[in-house]
């Protein structure tokens, strides 16, 4: 899923860890929220604010990594901007 | 005119299984992705095709159905069609965001409205700057859908031109916004209708063929950007060699970013 890929890219500059990394962790913040039982590609808009707001916002906490709000306020800006990934990487 | 007439039907045909492949597929895809949003566009080929066949009968004249039935008919899937666009290019690309959505939309039933109220009076002699406004209306309606729609998609396409995202998405994008200049450029035409010509006359004919020409340009551009078949996507993909990532269990996962972020970060060996 693109948008995975995109925001994994961000969020790995960011916190400053590999991108796989930085993909698995907002791979497993998905799990986390939404149940393993949802497929990547079902995954909407919507889905992903509320994974980026919530699991992994905890899981950021967890790690110990500072200024967790400021890195969520850019994702879920970068995730507003480029929503248009999700169609576009799906149909 | 029995040449153009042909042709002018030939292609609306063309258009016609184009639009209604692409309209089908999109429903197919909604089914398999639960990406709302897309019923829009799914709609938007729908409501075009049925707007095509309303134009032959239209065109045709048959009195079984009745011209200024098939017209009123046809107007409300003209004008649903280009909602159906708007609140596409809303869902998809500015969900939560600021955008010209509620100026679009106000303008485009402020201009609909004129538009019908124009028309609803055309039976009537309609002064020359009368009926350019009728015309005018509808390209003004046609062409800030359509460039709007392909301003979102190729604002996209700029900003995500280096990044890390498989090309043929970035393509996806690109063909997208140039596929909408088509349907913008098509509008363009209708102004230039002859006022009261019959559908015989060669000025009629010619722009009519222009209008459809343009219009499938749009729906070839756009069947490979929404249908796009997996042999386009390997050639758009050629050089683009995309990381697998490692299957980690949650704990290796974590015990990874954690042995990053206590080495100061990433630095490409840890």
């Amino acid at each position: 899923m693109e948008i995975i890929n995109y925001l994994g890219e961000y969020l790995s500059k960011i916190i400053n860890i590999s991108p796989p990394a930085a993909r698995g962790l907002i791979k497993l913040a998905i799990k986390e929220e939404l149940g393993s039982f949802k497929p990547l590609d079902h995954v909407n808009y919507k889905d992903l604010k509320l994974v980026i707001e919530n699991s992994l916002k905890q899981r950021l906490l967890k790690l110990e990594i500072n200024e967790e709000e400021v890195i969520i306020e850019i994702l879920l800006d970068k995730l507003s901007k480029f929503q248009s990934l999700i169609s576009m990487s799906n149909i | 005119m029995l040449g153009a007439e042909v042709i002018i039907f030939t292609m609306g045909a063309i258009l016609f299984i184009i639009n209604l492949f692409i309209g089908s597929y999109l429903l197919i895809r909604i089914r398999k992705t639960d990406l709302s949003n897309i019923y829009w566009l799914s709609f938007y080929f729908f409501f075009t095709v049925i707007e095509y066949l309303l134009r032959m009968v239209y065109a045709a004249g048959r009195p079984s159905v009745g011209v200024n039935s098939i017209s009123w008919i046809y107007f409300i899937f003209n004008l649903t069609g280009h909602f159906s666009l708007i609140f596409f290019v809303k869902y998809t690309f500015y969900t939560d965001r600021k955008s010209s959505f509620s100026f679009i939309l106000i303008s485009v039933i402020i201009t609909k409205i004129f538009n019908i109220v124009l028309y609803a009076i055309t039976d009537i002699e309609l002064s020359a700057v009368l009926y350019l406004s009728v015309q005018g209306s509808t390209t003004f309606i046609i062409s800030i859908t359509s460039f709007w729609l392909s301003y979102a998609s190729l604002s996209a396409y700029h900003k995500i031109k280096r990044s890390e995202i498989s090309p043929w998405v970035k393509k996806r994008y690109l063909i997208v916004g140039i596929s909408a200049i088509f349907l913008a450029a098509q509008s363009f035409p209708i102004i230039l209708f002859p006022y009261r010509a019959s559908f015989e006359s060669p000025l009629m004919a010619t722009i009519t063929i222009l209008i459809v020409f343009l219009n499938i340009i749009f729906a070839v551009l756009s069947l490979i950007a929404w249908v796009m078949p997996k042999k386009i996507k390997d050639y758009f993909n050629r050089n683009y060699s995309k990381s697998e990532d490692e299957d980690l269990s949650e704990e290796e996962l974590l015990a990874q970013v954690k042995l990053q972020l206590s080495k100061g970060g990433f630095n490409g060996n840890n």
